[in-house]
């Protein structure tokens, strides 16, 4: 078995109105899995619940890659974590809200903060409250990387960087997640190019329950895209579950499983389909058809 | 925990200060105006109501309602600081704020003036103890409250309580005050009786106290134990 960085074991939340059910995923060491569903999926409950910032109905959460599993130390210490929404202290200089933080973690490592602040061209002397949307990004990583964690949980990083800072941070993560000090990055985002990019693992939540998790080129590997051309009638006499998207050429498209795609052309021939090309799907076709 | 006071100290500056020029010129002023024959109750009536009452209540929703207003608590949870660390901290904070200002109030303007030339009888030390005692019980009491609720329906449960307890002593005293005085019972006479009983008074304190600390520690793991979701008040 892989040496794990991460386990969630049966995890239970309930709230009034959603459920976080039966969630079980395992995260090896030095890998960087992507957390994808719709909005209210339950991404950003799990990371919570990971993280002990919600209370957990029933389940296990296990962090191997921590000193004796976090289980005795504040967990914090270790981590990284970017929320979704995250609220500084506004009156705050950058410089201010760095040293504040900085009380908090003996591993922080000032060389590396001056470093991060001149990369992403943070003003130390600046007010917090000043700040634009990707100014305050870039904070919140700085501060969640400046600690050196050995765990890094991000959702929705990326959210209001531009395209020339996303692509530079997604690059980052990558060389962190290389390094021997981050055992593993969680990222949640609705990206799906930036996931594709960045995870080599994937993790599907649909309505509070894990819908997929695998290794990122095995899930793209097991569904497959069939494109043909034919009447609208004939799509009503195929199965329900497969979904068939029309696209502006006229064409339809079907993503299915691997192992449908013998039984689809099958059943697209005996309706006298004949020109059907099969392709790899994008990560976002997959996405929306699991989804 | 020196990094979470001098932030919150800090972060109220402003007001802390307003709150300190008004809380210090307000008895100076009332005992200026009033006679130089006047007594220390001046002093002790604006200080109980001005410090013991207002200040509890305004630095809980400066130190507490203000963080889950702005949802800088959230801010503080995904830090590795304990709940009980941040509430021991603003309480520290709020504690010495007021036991500071309470007794140069009592204490250091009086004596002042009294070097100053005007006639000034400063406050009974038991006076002082008993005023310093209600102020850490109150402090205590609005940590907690504002810590378990919405701070709207915090202050209003804070202010209510302690109009009540302030309301209820006086009726008690106006409605009790007939009945005991045929039988040679008074107010008077009743402190008399403690007076005489040290024991008891150092006992009624260190429940003050214990009960105060427990209120503290309760609050403590009311933050530790809050879900993400409950730490930001719209």
């Amino acid at each position: 078995m892989e040496n794990s960085a991460l386990e969630v074991i049966d995890l239970d939340k309930k709230y009034t109105n959603f459920a976080l059910t039966g969630i079980s995923l395992q995260v090896p060491s030095g890998s960087i899995v992507g957390l994808i569903g719709q909005n209210g999926a339950g991404k950003s409950t799990l990371i919570k619940s990971i993280l002990g910032l919600v209370k957990l109905d029933s389940g296990r959460v296990s962090l191997p890659c921590l000193p004796d599993n976090g289980r005795k130390d504040d967990i914090r210490k270790w981590v990284g974590y970017i929320p979704e929404t995250l609220t500084f202290y506004e009156w705050m200089t950058i410089k201010r809200l760095v040293k504040f933080v900085s009380n908090y973690y003996s591993r922080w490592d000032q060389e590396y903060c001056r470093e991060l602040m001149v990369r992403y061209e943070l003003d130390e002397s600046k007010l917090v409250k000043h700040l634009s949307k990707g100014m305050r990004a870039k904070l919140a990583l700085l501060l969640a990387l400046s600690h050196h964690p050995l765990l890094l949980i991000l959702d929705e990083p990326t959210a209001g960087l531009d395209p020339l800072m996303k692509h530079n941070f997604l690059q980052e993560l990558r060389h962190l997640a290389n390094t021997a000090e981050i055992r593993a990055v969680l990222i949640s985002s609705h990206i799906m190019g930036e996931i594709e990019y960045i995870a080599d693992r994937l993790a599907v939540l649909r309505g509070g329950r894990l819908a997929l998790y695998g290794e990122t080129e095995k899930i793209i590997s097991q569904w497959k895209k069939l494109s043909f051309v034919s009447p609208l009638d004939i799509l009503s006499l195929l199965p329900q579950e497969w979904r068939v998207n029309i696209h502006g050429d006229g064409r339809r498209v079907l993503i299915i499983e691997e192992h449908n795609v013998e039984r689809a052309i099958d059943l697209l021939s005996h309706y006298g389909i004949n020109s059907i090309e099969v392709l790899n799907p994008e990560l976002q076709e997959i996405f929306i058809k699991v989804a | 925990m020196w990094p979470l006071i001098v932030k919150d100290m800090m972060q109220n500056a402003k007001a802390l200060l307003l709150f300190y020029i008004s809380a210090l010129s307000l008895p100076t002023a009332y005992y200026l105006i009033k006679s130089p024959q006047s007594d220390s109750s001046g002093f002790v009536g604006v200080t109980f109501s001005y410090v013991v009452f207002g200040a509890p209540i305004l630095f809980a929703v400066w130190f507490i309602g203000q963080e889950k207003v702005k949802g800088t608590f959230r801010f503080l949870k995904i830090l590795p600081i304990s709940g009980m660390r941040v509430i021991l901290a603003k309480s520290l904070t709020s504690l010495c704020l007021c036991l500071i200002l309470m007794n140069f109030i009592l204490l250091v303007i009086p004596l002042l003036l009294r070097i100053s030339g005007i006639p000034m009888s400063i406050s009974a030390p038991r006076m002082v103890l008993w005023l310093n005692l209600a102020t850490i019980f109150f402090i205590s009491l609005n940590t907690l409250v504002f810590t378990a609720l919405d701070h709207k329906i915090a202050t209003q449960i804070s202010i209510f309580c302690m109009m009540a307890v302030g309301l209820g002593a006086a009726i008690a005293g106006k409605l009790l005050a007939p009945l005991l005085a045929p039988h040679g019972y008074g107010f008077g006479k009743l402190t008399g009786l403690f007076k005489n009983e040290p024991g008891i008074l150092y006992f009624i304190g260190f429940l003050i106290l214990i009960f105060s600390a427990a209120m503290i520690r309760l609050a403590g793991r009311i933050l530790e134990r809050a879900e993400w979701p409950d730490l930001e008040e719209s």
